[in-house]
């Protein structure tokens, strides 16, 4: 396949010499067999022969055969023998009649072939400007896709080599496929040539700088085009091909859709970055705001209760009842649990999000976890939990620590928001299911979403309720970060229920 | 108020922190306790090499040593209890230095009065003279150890000697760490190294017969990683 290939272009570049080796070898061969035929009969074999020529090496090669095999006809086979000198007049109508017809079928068929030719390779160069459309919607990289672009330059072009210059961060330019350090100069041409491609961008959307006459002519291995990646407002990079030959204009078309293909690639790459970079700056700023107002409101508001408290219980001046003390001092106390309470949602939040709190999993049952996390709440409280969870659920192999903090939030914030009782419960649904419902207003739908968010407070506990609003975000996180995920429902009749389902094959 | 420790033990506080240390010591002095400071690791191996306390409170987070290679030293050669104090981000830090040798721990910020009961049951655990409250009664659950009788909302319950091993070192133990290797050991002996997931079957079960809940344990609780706590309030 190769061979014939590379067989068919050879012919295609050596198209006269095919042309003269063929008439002057068929004329070898016919001679001996001059009686066989009668003169004027010569005329077929060669016009068999021009066929083969036009059909293979195009129309200038086919002309230049019919040609020469008018002579050959003429020297070698018309009485007078290895003469131009024609005896009788009817072979001069003869091979009249054979050069006009050995012309015709000459440009007819050449130019048959040429078409044939030329619509074969825009097959190849569309089919090579799709394959690389879909690499460009498959491929992440642009390394990839500058890889992707090669093989094609190289398959269709026949480029040697194809690199990609895409400016990096600090707007210098910099190689795609191959490394390069930062002692590395870029050469010069590519350096100029990027210098007027970036002053006015869109100017020379159709600029191609011969490498061979910007340089100062390293002419001895191979050509070099340098191509500027210039989308509609801005230059986006450079291509530079390293090629055999100069191109012609066909493969230089094919070289031009290609590189606008990639400028086009590269400035929605560039532009969607942009926008992606500006979305996450405003969430930034967003929650560092909310952050700022949170924790100016978290820490300061019992921080101020209780030095107002402490210093009061400083003044000599005052005759205070015991009991008065007491009581202060247990406002102070119930301060400092609210105190410490923020600081740890923070502690959470940022180890959470600075990726400084991986998972220690370890064998437990779902039972432990939630026996452990409402043993630790007040007594109240544990009163109004009631629990339905099977014996004998499978084991989970999860991190106990952080799922117990979850799992706290989730039952404080259900015990929160309602007045009724509380209730856990677990079953086994393709992961294990924990579920914590509560027999509060419920929450709209509008809301069911927001409340894993940072900082958020449900409508009705905006107003009463002391809390960072985090807890929710945390157990998100934290359930995130041991495969599993996290669900807001309806209860029935009415309330809340919060689903947390648990990978029962656990963290590695 | 409480019973005053009256006995005169002495506890050696090891943390870097003066406020700390003066609150510490404040609050175990006016309980009639013997209070000696150490600022670093160093100054605690000086304090140590002079006198023996009868317990150490040991911050994991130290100027001078890890808090965690402190315990293990010590324990090579100190019988003492020791009680870790540790910050909540110090869970690892807290886990290793129950496993290397000391006996419980307290997340800061805690009240006095957390760190009094911790102090006096781990020192009830360490005089050996004494034996606990024979008769306990939670919320219904009644163990009653010279008599191997437990009963649940007054019903006997009928437990395995091993489940009942268990639950006799958790009700000494009451409201304080024990150790996987604690109970390996009072169960079984200590010339016996028996694995943990062993232990859980017997404490799974145990909890089944003695647990309000039998799925959701509040009794006998995990201490992730370390051990149980039998919990009494």
């Amino acid at each position: 396949m190769n061979a014939s290939a590379a067989v068919r272009d050879w012919i295609r570049r050596h198209g006269y010499i095919v042309a003269a080796v063929s008439v002057v070898s068929a004329t070898a061969v016919f001679v001996p067999f001059r009686d066989l035929l009668g003169r004027e009969q010569w005329g077929w074999p060669y016009l068999l022969i021009l066929g083969f020529v036009a059909g293979t090496a195009g129309v200038g090669p086919a002309v230049l055969s019919a040609i020469l095999a008018f002579f050959a006809w003429n020297f070698f086979f018309i009485p007078p023998y290895h003469t131009l000198f024609v005896a009788d007049r009817g072979d001069v109508i003869h091979l009249g009649v054979f050069l006009v017809v050995g012309v015709a079928v000459g440009l007819q068929t050449g130019r048959l072939r040429d078409r044939e030719i030329v619509a074969q390779r825009e097959e190849r160069h569309a089919a090579a400007l799709n394959r690389l459309s879909a690499s460009l919607v498959s491929e992440t990289t642009t390394e990839g896709l500058a890889n992707a672009a090669a093989e094609e330059l190289a398959a269709v072009a026949g480029a040697h080599s194809a690199e990609l210059w895409i400016p990096d961060a600090d707007g210098r330019l910099a190689p795609v496929v191959h490394e390069q350090s930062i002692s590395d100069r870029i050469p010069a041409d590519i350096a100029a040539l990027w210098d007027i491609v970036t002053r006015d961008a869109g100017a020379h959307g159709d600029d191609m700088l011969d490498a061979d006459a910007a340089s100062d002519g390293v002419r001895d291995t191979a050509q070099r085009l340098l191509v500027p990646l210039v989308s509609a407002e801005s230059a986006e990079g450079l291509l530079e091909i390293r090629l055999p030959d100069r191109l012609e204009e066909a493969r230089r078309a094919f070289v031009m859709s290609l590189a606008h293909l990639l400028a086009a690639f590269l400035q929605s790459r560039r532009l969607n970055a942009l926008a992606m970079h500006a979305a996450a700056s405003r969430e930034a700023e967003r929650l560092r705001s909310a952050v700022v107002s949170s924790v100016s409101h978290e820490l300061k508001t019992p921080l101020a209760s209780i030095t107002a408290a402490i210093t009061d219980l400083l003044e000599p001046d005052v005759e205070r009842e015991s009991d008065a003390v007491q009581h202060k001092l247990r406002d102070v106390a119930d301060d400092l649990r609210r105190l410490d309470d923020a600081i740890a949602d923070l502690l959470d939040v940022s180890r959470l999000e600075a990726q400084a709190w991986q998972p220690r999993p370890i064998d437990f049952e779902v039972g432990e976890l939630v026996g452990a996390v409402v043993s630790r709440m007040p007594r109240a409280a544990r009163e109004r939990v009631r629990y339905t969870i099977p014996e004998d659920l499978p084991m989970l192999h999860l991190d106990f620590v952080q799922l117990s903090r979850a799992l706290h939030h989730i039952v404080d914030n259900a015990l929160e928001y309602s007045r009724g009782p509380v209730t856990i419960g677990a079953r086994v649904d393709g992961d294990l299911i924990l579920w914590v419902q509560d027999s509060g207003p419920g929450i709209p739908d509008s809301e069911k979403q927001a409340v894993f968010d940072k900082f958020y407070r449900g409508r009705s506990g905006r107003e009463s309720r002391s809390s960072t609003g985090l807890g929710l975000s945390i157990a998100r996180e934290i359930v995130h970060a041991n495969g599993g995920h996290i669900a807001i429902e309806d209860a029935r009749p009415h309330g809340t229920r919060l689903l947390l389902a648990l990978p029962l094959e656990g963290l590695e | 108020m409480s019973t005053p420790g009256a006995h005169g033990e002495s506890i050696l506080v090891i943390d870097d922190e003066v406020q700390i240390r003066r609150a510490l010591t404040t609050i175990l002095e006016t309980r009639g306790y013997e209070v000696a400071c150490a600022e670093s690791g160093a100054e605690a191996i000086d304090a140590l090499t002079a006198s023996t306390p009868d317990l150490i409170v040991l911050d994991l987070s130290l100027p001078d040593i890890d808090g965690v290679d402190l315990c293990e030293q010590m324990r090579t050669w100190l019988d003492v209890p020791i009680l870790v104090l540790s910050v909540r981000s110090e869970e690892t830090d807290k886990i290793a230095a129950l496993e290397t040798g000391a006996d419980d721990y307290l997340t800061k910020p805690f009240s006095a009065g957390e760190l009094v009961a911790r102090v006096r049951a781990l020192l009830r655990r360490s005089s050996k003279d004494v034996t606990t409250t024979p008769l306990m009664t939670v919320e219904g659950l009644t163990v009653d150890l010279p008599a191997h009788r437990v009963l649940k909302d007054g019903t006997e319950v009928t437990l395995t000697p091993i489940e009942f091993s268990i639950l006799a070192v958790l009700v000494q133990n009451a409201d304080r760490l024990v150790t996987w290797s604690q109970i390996s050991d009072a169960v079984w002996g200590p010339d016996y190294l028996v694995d943990v997931r062993t232990i859980r079957v017997h404490v799974s079960n145990l909890r089944k017969k003695i647990e309000r809940h039998p799925a959701v344990p509040c009794r006998v609780l995990t201490e992730p990683g370390v051990g149980l706590r039998f919990d009494t309030h």
